[in-house]
């Protein structure tokens, strides 16, 4: 029993460290892709034959099937909630980079002396002038 | 010389300090830029007729965010050197000499203030600030492999060539652990120099919370394994 859990264990650490891999370098659309329609696909040829499952389960030494895909269903659910937090930072980081833009281009001196304006906020001035002509 | 000094200073919703923060600054000669967070208060009309550069973000991204962006433009307008500034009135005007100075002289690329290297700037740390900042400390260590005095001082000095090398990506407070990290893996040469930073009750309401703490360490832990 003691030896069983300590392979239990290495394997959850080596799933976790291969997620984190996967996401650290190997990353890409494609493969983002592709393992968003195996995780679907397994999904779906479970509720088709749910015998399956436990005959799987028999395989891999799991009791039930029912227990083989709460262990799958819950790596698959990691897996995504992963990959939506890295599209969520790189569009935090494309929201952030179009804003910093904004915020360039208007930049302004607070004093009344139009002559003191950054050369920045003059032309997006006159960028807007030209708009409304 | 003080004009290629531009002072950085990320404001959100600090219309109650950030005039009294920045005439001093004008007075040394400094030139100011002040970016404001999308502020809804009245951050810019205190501002008004200060000869200070205003930007101000079209949405709220923080305050990483809103240094990054202060950098970018300084670097624009020919900097040469760049001072971060807390908008909310702790840190002092006179102590940016000091911080420059490492710089002036070519001894370091960045200079970092810290709350921990005189006796007397120590004793006007709260102390549950105290022991959190220790702790913020060897974490900061443990994450980025810098080993500092203080943690999350937002007063630094940097030459133009250190702040071209950095690129904040983290737009909320794991800013101040990430500079660290870009610190080291630019190899920047930096030191520390003492600041006395004053604690009124306006700053220490605008301060850090333990709860932010563990936000900062989940936000630095999370984007050094996920791109």
């Amino acid at each position: 029993m003691e030896h069983l859990q300590l392979v239990k264990l290495i394997l959850i650490l080596l799933v976790v460290g291969l997620v984190f891999l996967y996401f650290a370098k190997i990353r890409s659309q494609l493969l983002d892709s592709l393992i968003v329609l195996l995780i679907a696909g397994v999904g779906i040829a479970l509720v088709i034959l749910p015998e399956m499952a436990t005959g799987l389960a028999h395989l891999v030494g799991v009791g039930r099937g029912a227990d083989l895909l709460m262990y799958i269903s819950l790596m698959g659910i990691m897996f995504l909630l992963i990959l939506i937090y890295s599209r969520l930072r790189e569009l935090e980081a494309n929201i952030t980079h179009l804003a910093r833009d904004i915020a360039l281009n208007r930049a302004a001196f607070l004093t009344n002396d139009r002559k003191n304006r950054t050369p920045a906020a003059e032309s997006s001035a006159d960028s807007r002038l030209s708009d409304e002509g | 010389m003080g004009n290629s000094i531009f002072v950085v200073i990320p404001a959100y919703n600090e219309s109650r300090a950030i005039r009294s923060t920045v005439e001093p600054l004008i007075a040394h000669g400094y030139t100011v830029v002040v970016v404001d967070d999308h502020s809804i208060d009245q951050t810019c009309a205190v501002l008004q007729k200060l000869p200070v550069y205003y930007l101000r973000h079209p949405i709220n991204l923080g305050q990483g965010a809103a240094l990054q962006t202060g950098m970018d433009f300084a670097l624009q307008q020919e900097a040469e050197f760049i001072i971060h500034f807390d908008a909310d009135g702790q840190h002092q005007a006179e102590d940016i000499s000091m911080l420059m100075e490492p710089l002036q002289c070519g001894q370091a690329d960045v200079v970092i203030g810290s709350r921990f290297l005189r006796w007397e700037d120590r004793q006007e740390v709260p102390t549950f600030r105290q022991l959190f900042l220790r702790v913020a400390v060897l974490v900061n260590w443990l994450i980025t492999g810098v080993r500092l005095t203080d943690a999350h001082n937002g007063f630094r000095a940097l030459t133009r060539s250190a702040a071209q090398k950095i690129y904040l990506r983290e737009n909320r407070f794991a800013h101040a652990s990430e500079i660290l990290v870009q610190i080291r893996h630019a190899k920047l040469r930096y030191v520390e120099r003492p600041t006395k930073i004053v604690y009124t009750n306006y700053s220490k309401a605008k301060g850090q919370s333990l709860w932010n703490a563990f936000n900062i360490m989940v936000d630095l832990l999370l984007s050094r394994f996920i791109r």
